[in-house]
């Protein structure tokens, strides 16, 4: 079969090298997220379009990551194509489950309104029962429970008393049940974590922790006017040393603005003093952006985010804390709000498809696909937004059409896309930049071309 | 230096991959074969890279 050089690659600027004489380039193969640590010639035949010149094996290896492709494939459509089938797919479900509409916080980025209360008499056993109704179904195979928030920890009782049933259920109908939690980490103490780990089977939390101490209290200040620092990181590094977790993922997730940016290296050396340069635990960063609020006198520009982004990765390489330097899964699902089979139900019982809609005012009077007190709602949620977000980019209404990074990001927040503000990943700006990273992470260093 | 392409390999564990995946060595360059052994040995070194992808939840809170 003839074969071409496909689209959906970057190469490392840079030949990177060693004492003891190895010279190696970096191809990340966007399609199947692999990279390739190859000799300098391929990627010279590659960028020539002498395919003939690279070794058998190679070939092979590029063709693996679907670097080399059939003659005449439609790359796009095979992509778009994937990506419809994966958010059609009803082998899983995903519900994403605010359990109260109220925050312990008040951040300044955020564009939530919390309330006290709010939930109907019938609320959480409606939830309850739709998600039993999903699980139950002959087709599913998989289920995702995201506790959400507002603060999901503000209900704590609610989580406890509806993931009894929903492990149950799976457990039952054989389904494998997976949860993960969204929160400030301030209500979480050695009791709660332990229930959310062995009795919700909670594997994967996302705290969010705005720098150091003196920073993050002031960016993600609680109501009460207390801080939660240490509150957060002693509960979770607490949590590191315990043997029975060692599969639970803990997610330290930093915002940044014009505020904390100039806090991060401060943050990344106290978080690696303190000892969280653990498997278990991933660091990320994120600049804080538009919440359907306007944070332009805050938000950093993308390129120059990702540009200072770079330098705060490196010093957690250096410090060995851990971070994704690139993604290792093509994402073949953008995002809950284009999976058929993914919906969010709001403390207000309003059910969306985007995680960006449930507690802000305008989107939970304008944006509803349903109320959890309708009797007649469909299994799945009736159509979103942006359920034909793969139609709009083979049709170039974003840029994502021509993207080299399509495979990985999926167009990154189609609700972004339509409000007029490209979403990028960092990455898409600083990926040179990582590829140095993995290279320096094994020993090699950029060198000169012969 | 061993003069045998494969002994790097062979240290690197890449010898106990599957017979469909071992034989895609056999078609490399000597040059390349030298690589592979040498970028294997460093990746089970060095600790487990994170995998996956970014959340798909927006996580703002």
């Amino acid at each position: 079969m003839r074969e071409k050089i496909g689209h959906y690659f970057v190469t490392s600027d840079h030949i990177y090298a060693d004492d003891s004489g190895v010279r190696v380039q970096l191809i990340y193969a966007t399609r199947t997220a692999e990279l390739l640590f190859v000799i300098p010639e391929v990627v010279a035949a590659l960028r020539a379009g002498d395919v003939g010149a690279i070794s058998p094996g190679t070939r092979a290896a590029l063709r693996a990551a679907q670097i080399l492709v059939p003659d005449g494939q439609d790359e796009l459509a095979e992509i778009l194509n994937r990506n419809r089938a994966a958010a059609r797919d009803v082998s899983e479900v995903n519900f994403i489950l605010l359990p109260t509409s109220f925050c312990n916080m008040g951040c300044s980025y955020c564009g939530q309104e919390h309330v006290r209360g709010g939930l109907t008499a019938d609320h959480r056993d409606r939830v309850r029962a739709r998600v039993l109704r999903a699980l139950r179904l002959p087709t599913t195979r998989r289920a995702l429970v995201d506790w959400f928030g507002s603060e999901p920890m503000m209900g704590y009782a609610i989580i406890r008393d509806l993931a009894k049933d929903f492990v149950r259920v799976a457990d039952e109908e054989g389904v494998a049940y997976t949860s993960q939690i969204v929160t400030n980490g301030s209500l979480l103490n050695s009791r709660n974590l332990d229930t959310l780990i062995t009795e919700c089977r909670v594997t994967r939390f996302y705290l969010t922790v705005d720098g150091p101490p003196d920073i993050h209290d002031v960016h993600r200040p609680l109501k009460s006017g207390a801080g939660s620092f240490w509150k957060i990181v002693r509960t979770i590094r607490a949590a590191l040393d315990n043997a029975d977790y060692q599969h639970v993922v803990f997610d330290f997730r930093t915002n940044v603005d014009v505020h904390n940016q100039d806090s991060i290296p401060r943050y990344v050396e106290l978080m690696a003093e303190l000892g969280f340069a653990r498997p278990n635990v991933t660091f990320s960063l994120a600049r804080v952006r538009p919440w359907s609020n306007d944070v332009s006198a805050i938000e950093l520009a993308g390129k120059v985010y990702a540009e200072r982004e770079l330098g705060w990765l490196r010093l957690m390489q250096e410090r060995g804390l851990p971070f994704m330097r690139m993604p290792t899964l093509a994402k073949s699902v953008t995002c809950p709000a284009v999976q058929a089979t993914a919906e969010l139900i709001s403390g207000t019982g309003n059910i969306f498809s985007c995680t960006d809609h449930p507690l802000v005012p305008e989107s939970e009077r304008t944006a509803a696909l349903g109320h959890i007190s309708q009797d007649d709602l469909p299994v799945f949620r009736p159509a979103g937004e942006f359920d034909g977000w793969y139609d709009e980019v083979e049709q170039g209404k974003s840029w994502c059409k021509g993207c080299v990074f399509l495979p990985t990001c999926g167009g990154s927040c189609p609700k972004a896309w339509h409000e007029g503000n490209p979403p990028c990943p960092s990455y898409k700006h600083n990926f040179q930049g990582r590829l140095d990273l993995t290279a320096e992470r094994l020993g090699l260093r950029p060198v000169q071309a012969r | 230096m061993s003069n045998d392409p494969l002994a790097q390999l062979r240290a690197a564990g890449l010898d106990r991959l599957p017979e469909a995946q071992r034989v895609v060595f056999e078609d490399l360059s000597p040059e390349e074969l030298r690589v592979v052994g040498v970028i294997q040995e460093r990746l089970n070194a060095a600790a487990p890279e994170v995998e996956g992808q970014q959340n798909k939840n927006n996580t703002l809170c």
